[in-house]
């Protein structure tokens, strides 16, 4: 056994690599460093020149950047050239900067959709007005591409019509004109997944999103706050998740989505300069009328808010999620507004199963702590309740007082887990005091188990540790503080 | 979901035995078997209590790796689908993948045994793991350093290396 093992060091294992397999590698490497291995041996001599996968990559904000942008066109050029015939499964080009002309990028597009390309991967700083720009994605558009993901700043008209393409994503840019009445229609047949990041439809009047087999769809804006004119009209009959994240709300209309499922929803404010505005209430009321009948809801805390802000908002949408299973509130604040909101939200949807409570980043709270009395915030029992997660709990009364509640009237909970990313040691020790607190506490529910992870990161690795994994009957808080104390010196 | 928590209620679980080429038989359950594209390809043709898979490409080291992995997948999938009904984001995926990075943490020759067995296997994503790390090392070394890390022999005649 010792010896075939020394045998085994000595051989060159990755040359007897089928090809197929060597291809596969390939597809994770930048294409200098496939090129590179051209120089290995004669096995390897050949093997470039049939990758499927085209990573194209350069490297931006140097000095010398005219001669690096020369080098790596006629870089990509040659390899165009000297490869074989073999198809292109991929081809992906980054170069983020302006360094590239046009007419370039359009004769390396039509090459590749020449080779059967499936994928094109494409960041591209390009000024609209490019003829050859506009024409090489008119060209993308029109060809046999199965999946694209363009970051690049306008759209040329043709993306509307795409005939093949089932999954496109689109960064940072802006849509096309539309026509006289700045209406524009995506109707793309055999689209499946749809992502527009940060893209601009300020221009438009009406933006219409129709494919009848689009599954998954997010309209996702992470820029600041600006009031939206344009109307967006959802008809997606087999859409079933759903993403409208953005700072405002915008003015959509979803109809006639039955298949709809899991909806991530998230609107920061829909005050005016005079309190509520009314435009952003009835937008926000076709919204939830929309989505009344989804399982999974994701959203952020300070929707949240406004759904309580505006408390007959909830009255308007009869049956509002009725069938939700799963919720979950990321930036979860866990102050007293908050807890009276998420109260009022699981009171009227009964059929929650999965709560998740997310904090995602630290916040000074200026807000006002209010205290929040434990009778005010259920009145009913949960039938439904299975499982609870807090991540990175605040540890205060408030939050104690909640899952006290919690605890009290979830009848079938089985499961509480409380999660940390925190390791220094006086949250710990709070951690510790908490749990303990915790561990008083009566229950409705019978079999609940409740655990503690912390997040540890030995030798950069993350690993969720369980703290202690405990019954009631289990009680050793000064346990739990040595066995922090001892794991100190691994965070 | 529910038969996660009373373990002692479910029926026993029907196992599946893998052979290893040098002769060692692996018990276990079905659906950790199934993680092989290969194995589920062909299970429905074969009868219940003959559910025996000669794996002549597969020394019994590796399978081992093969299975743990395999398990892990199993039942975090498991954990995954019950935590979260419906979110893609989970904290379980996290885990799991710092498990994977963990898993494939290894010389050279078990990495190579690895990503054969997976490719004989058809486990996509161990298969995808495996590669990643092959690509990862090679990405950050020169030709000479690629040899010597891989026991390249150059037989190349003509030597741009060479005769700098």
């Amino acid at each position: 056994m010792q010896k075939s093992k020394m045998k085994k060091s000595k051989m060159d294992m990755i040359s007897a690599l089928p090809d197929s397999i060597i291809d596969h590698i390939f597809s994770f490497m930048d294409m200098k460093k496939v090129i590179q291995t051209s120089l290995l041996s004669k096995r390897w001599r050949n093997l470039w020149k049939s990758t499927s996968t085209l990573n194209f990559h350069i490297l931006h904000s140097t000095p010398y950047r005219k001669r690096i942008r020369t080098a790596f066109t006629n870089f990509v050029y040659r390899v165009l050239l000297l490869r074989d015939d073999s198809k292109i499964q991929k081809f992906n080009l980054l170069c983020p900067e302006k360094q590239l002309e046009d007419c370039h990028v359009f004769s390396w597009i039509i090459a590749a959709i020449g080779r059967n390309v499936q994928e094109f991967a494409l960041h591209l700083y390009v000024y609209s007005d490019g003829i050859s720009y506009t024409e090489s994605l008119y060209h993308l558009f029109m060809a046999d591409v199965k999946k694209l993901h363009l970051i690049v700043s306008q759209l040329p008209t043709s993306f509307c019509s795409a005939s093949k393409i089932k999954s496109l994503i689109v960064e940072g840019a802006k849509l096309p004109d539309g026509d006289c009445n700045r209406e524009l229609t995506l109707s793309c047949s055999v689209l499946e997944t749809l992502l527009l990041t940060d893209c601009r439809i300020n221009h438009l009047k009406v933006f219409t999103i129709s494919t009848p087999v689009l599954k998954t769809l997010a309209l996702y804006n992470s820029g600041g706050y600006c009031y939206c004119s344009c109307k967006v009209n959802i008809c997606c009959p087999n859409l079933r998740s759903l993403n409208l994240s953005s700072r405002e709300v915008k003015d959509y209309s979803l109809e006639n989505l039955f298949t709809l499922d899991t909806v991530d929803f998230d609107v920061q404010s829909i005050r005016g300069d005079e309190g509520l505005d009314v435009v952003n209430v009835r937008r926000l009321t076709n919204v939830l009328r929309g989505i009344c009948n989804i399982r999974a809801l994701t959203l952020r805390d300070p929707f949240l808010k406004i759904l309580t802000d505006c408390a007959d908002l909830l009255d308007r949408v009869p049956g509002l999620f009725h069938k939700l299973r799963f919720l979950k509130v990321k930036e979860w604040s866990a102050t007293g507004t908050c807890f009276r909101a998420l109260a009022i939200f699981i009171e009227r949807s009964a059929c929650i199963e999965t709560l998740v409570l997310a904090r995602s980043k630290e916040r000074s709270s200026s807000e006002s702590q209010e205290g929040c009395s434990e009778d005010s915030l259920f009145q009913s029992k949960f039938y439904c309740l299975g499982t609870i997660t807090i991540r990175d709990p605040r540890l205060d009364k408030d939050e104690l007082k909640f899952i006290k509640v919690l605890l009290n009237r979830a009848v079938v909970l089985k499961e509480l887990v409380i999660k940390t990313t925190k390791t220094n040691s006086s949250y710990i020790k709070k951690l510790a005091t908490f749990r303990n607190k915790l561990l008083a506490v009566p229950r409705a529910s019978s079999s609940v188990s409740v655990t503690f992870f912390i997040l540890l990161r030995p030798a950069g690795i993350n690993v969720w540790v369980a703290l202690l994994s405990y019954t009631r009957s289990y009680d050793s808080a000064a346990n739990l503080v040595a066995f922090l104390r001892s794991d100190d010196a691994v965070m | 979901m529910k038969d996660s928590f009373n373990p002692s209620i479910e029926p026993p679980k029907k196992t599946v035995t893998l052979v290893s080429s040098d002769g060692y038989d692996f018990e276990v359950e079905e659906e950790v078997a199934l993680e092989s594209q290969v194995i589920k390809d062909g299970f429905e043709d074969k009868a219940v209590d003959d559910r025996e898979y000669l794996l002549f490409n597969v020394h019994s080291d590796t399978l081992e790796l093969i299975i743990k992995y395999c398990e892990k997948h199993v039942s975090s999938r498991k954990s995954i689908s019950a935590a979260a009904a419906s979110s893609s984001s989970s904290n379980g995926e996290e885990a799991l993948k710092e498990w994977d990075e963990h898993f494939i943490s290894v010389d050279t020759n078990t990495l190579y045994d690895i990503l054969m067995a997976a490719d004989y296997l058809n486990i996509k994503s161990l298969l995808d793991l495996a590669i990643q790390k092959v690509a990862d090392t090679i990405h950050g070394r020169s030709p000479e350093q690629i040899r010597k890390k891989f026991n390249i022999e150059n037989d190349s005649i003509i030597d741009p290396w060479a005769s700098e």
